[in-house]
């Protein structure tokens, strides 16, 4: 406790003894006017009259100046007073016990005055600190509440109330080898080591408050918990003249901001968690969904092959052994979707890119999809030459499988599919339009959610309701959009719209 | 009889029973002599000592990685390997393939793509060794001494660097080329971006494509590099 009273006791001050020459001019006017008044009045208002105008001077001063000037104008004022209006006059000399009374009657009151004045003082000036103390806070608490991470607690920390009292506040957090100093701003620069001492002992003795090498430390008290030290000091050991209310304060606006900072992050990763349980619970639907059907068709081909092998025709039994292979395709490019999206998902599409000609990747596509084109017309408007983006190869083949196997899955076979690719300033423009049944307006946006798939009375519906998801991870991660418009082809159908930025060839 | 392309031993190298137990029963009534071996060390004492015509590695074994099996058959021999691998591992590909695998395969395959790339590896190899002078694929030929290309029988005029491009992706006829192998092939060992590739592969199947974008003779294989198709007897 021991620098908890030296901040206390330096915090009350001793009656003003010091005097500035200022004040020590004002004091000569003052007692000059009160005692030439004084002087020049007696003769009509008599020597009481002229004695109070003396008192009255003095006690001015020591109002205004403190105890110092005010002994010393008492002083002043008697010597004046035993000059000019005491017998023998224009002398020195005191003539009776009488001419004393003065002297003592004057000191006393400047001396009340000057001890008054000195507490007035006092009152003002701690009134005036403890305002600073508490617009400091306030100013702290205000700064903090925009805090939302440990590091922007301290940078706020540093920037509000050090600055303005002159302290030095250092924060100390729990860390996997020990208490370590928080913030960015000072990673650089190294702890002293009498800080960390102080910090250190706190810690581990969970005391509230502790004290030692001149510097005060708080433990900060989060509800379930200390959550770190505060250890301040005096800037460059400058005493200082902060209450020790106002330090321990701070340090519960500065637990409580902490506490936040903590739990917001607790709040953003229970948010991440969700959305990732979110996430696989849709998953999970889908995967029941979407690989069971195939499954189911693969099984029941094969086994109605193995069952009844020699009473199908020929016919049926090749039309059985085909669609095994194709709800296979089917399982693969569904895995493969899959796949992509965990991609997507954790952020490395963008890091495989590399410059691709659209059209060439769009062939490559339509090889794909061929198998399942039927009688559909597939109906081309590609630009001379080639047309480059920044693009990873596989995942854009992938995403314009899924938009052309989507415009398949939902047209009618002999229908016509158009693809369309241009350049449209900086841009390059890929349409992809069909004829197919369309997407109600209400569900345009919706499209490309994950494991989105239009409601539609007529039939269950065939897609997995990942392909325009990967399309739409796709195209963000290279900086493009993609948009589903309707109608797309004649009047009927949809059109998907993806805009990529065109590659700038060197 | 075997066909002239087709290889007669074939070293299976997977750990997957499944997928062995219906590959070796096909490929033996395909007429080829089958080899398993279910890990990466009995697949290179296998390659030692049954001397495949053509061997087919699953990149993911138990015990070595597939890649160091390639990198240790290749040490001393240059028997046609294939990669099977699955469909997203582009960089796995990329790595096998410059490492010196001839090709690779997605899994799952269709046995008769697995069929054709097994051709073109083995005739790759005998043409390297016959040095053929001449290429066909159904309406291109080449002849690669007097460097002359022809579209059904009309002469197709050609800039240096698009019959380079195209004699290499010739003599892997069937098979994937990778970027790095036409750059090598086109701009020697200079550092050159693939941008320019496509745009040389653009002018190129202008030349030869019926219709460039819908291309039936260079194949794109996105992110990997391009194939020329080989019309064999099977195809």
């Amino acid at each position: 406790m021991n620098h908890y009273m030296q901040l206390r006791r330096s915090g009350l001050r001793a009656p003003k003894l010091r005097l500035g020459w200022r004040e020590l001019v004002w004091a000569v006017v003052i007692v000059a006017t009160s005692s030439s008044l004084a002087v020049w009045t007696e003769p009509f208002l008599g020597l009481v009259t002229a004695a109070l105008i003396f008192v009255l001077g003095v006690t001015v001063v020591g109002a205004l100046y403190g105890l110092a000037a005010s002994v010393i104008a008492a002083f002043a004022a008697f010597l004046i007073y035993n000059f000019f209006l005491t017998e023998p006059f224009l002398s020195f000399r005191m003539a009776t016990s009488k001419d004393l009374a003065p002297l003592i009657a004057f000191n006393i009151s400047a001396l009340i005055a000057g001890v008054l004045a000195g507490r007035l003082q006092d009152r003002a000036q701690a009134a005036q600190q403890s305002n600073l103390q508490l617009l400091s806070l306030l100013e702290t608490s205000q700064a903090l509440q925009s805090a939302l991470q440990p590091d922007e607690v301290v940078q706020q920390l540093a920037t509000t109330a050090p600055a303005r009292l002159g302290i030095e506040l250092r924060l100390f957090q729990q860390a996997q080898d020990g208490l370590v100093e928080a913030g960015g701003a000072r990673a650089g620069a190294s702890t002293p080591l009498l800080w960390r001492q102080v910090a250190e002992d706190i810690w581990r003795q969970q005391a509230g408050m502790h004290q030692a090498f001149g510097l005060t430390g708080f433990l900060l008290q989060g509800s379930s918990g200390p959550v770190g030290v505060l250890v301040i000091g005096s800037h460059k050991g400058v005493p200082t003249l902060i209450e020790p209310s106002f330090l321990a304060a701070l340090a519960n606006i500065l637990a409580l901001a902490l506490e936040r900072a903590a739990l917001s992050e607790d709040v953003t990763e229970a948010r991440a968690a969700a959305r990732s349980e979110e996430l696989k619970t849709a998953l999970l639907s889908s995967v029941s969904h979407d690989f069971r059907t195939p499954l189911a068709a693969i099984s029941a081909s094969a086994s109605s092959l193995i069952e009844f092998e020699s009473q199908l025709a020929p016919e049926t039994r090749h039309q059985l052994l085909r669609s095994i292979v194709e709800e296979c395709d089917r399982l693969n490019r569904y895995t493969a979707n899959l796949l992509e999206l965990s991609k997507l998902q954790a952020n490395v599409a963008a890091q495989n890119g590399q410059v691709v000609d659209v059209v060439e990747i769009l062939g490559a596509a339509i090889q794909r999809i061929r198998s399942k084109l039927g009688a559909r017309v597939i109906e081309r408007h590609l630009p001379d030459g080639i047309a480059l983006v920044r693009a990873d190869p596989a995942l854009f083949e992938l995403a314009l499988v899924n938009v052309i196997d989507n415009a398949v899955t939902y047209s009618d076979d002999g229908s016509t599919i158009a693809l369309s690719v241009r350049g449209e300033g900086s841009q390059v423009a890929i349409d992809i339009s069909d004829e197919g049944c369309g997407i109600p307006a209400e569900d345009l946006a919706r499209v490309f959610d994950r494991f989105y798939r239009v409601r539609r009375a007529e039939a269950k519906p065939r897609g997995s309701g990942l392909g325009l998801a990967i399309a739409k991870g796709f195209v963000e991660a290279f900086g493009g959009s993609i948009r589903a418009e309707t109608p797309g082809l004649n009047g009927r159908g949809t059109r998907i719209a993806i805009r990529l930025p065109a590659a700038q060839v060197q | 009889m075997t066909l002239p392309d087709q290889p007669t031993s074939i070293l299976i190298v997977d750990d997957e029973p499944s997928l062995v137990a219906v590959l070796q029963p096909v490929l033996s009534a395909a007429g080829y002599d089958v080899t398993v071996a279910v890990d990466g060390e009995s697949a290179l004492s296998a390659a030692a000592s049954s001397q495949p015509d053509l061997i087919l590695l699953d990149l993911g074994l138990p015990d070595i990685d597939g890649k160091e099996v390639l990198r240790q058959i290749r040490v001393w021999s240059d028997v046609p390997i294939i990669v099977v691998s699955a469909r997203h591992q582009e960089a796995e590909k990329i790595a096998a393939l410059d490492q010196g695998a001839d090709d690779y395969v997605n899994k799952p395959f269709e046995i008769g793509e697995l069929m054709a790339r097994a051709r073109a590896a083995v005739r790759r190899q005998k043409n390297a060794r016959a040095r053929v002078s001449t290429f066909r694929t159904g309406p291109l030929a080449i002849d690669f001494v007097t460097r002359r290309v022809t579209l059904e029988d009309e002469p197709v005029r050609l800039s240096p660097k698009e019959y380079e491009l195209l004699r290499t992706l010739a003599q892997s006829a069937g098979q994937v080329v990778t970027h790095k192998r036409l750059l090598a092939a086109g701009w020697g060992g200079e550092a050159t971006d693939t941008q320019y590739l496509r745009v040389y592969m653009g002018l190129l199947r202008q030349k030869i494509e019926e219709d460039p974008s819908e291309p039936k003779l260079i194949m794109t294989e996105p992110g990997i590099g391009y194939r020329l198709v080989a019309r064999d007897e099977r195809d």
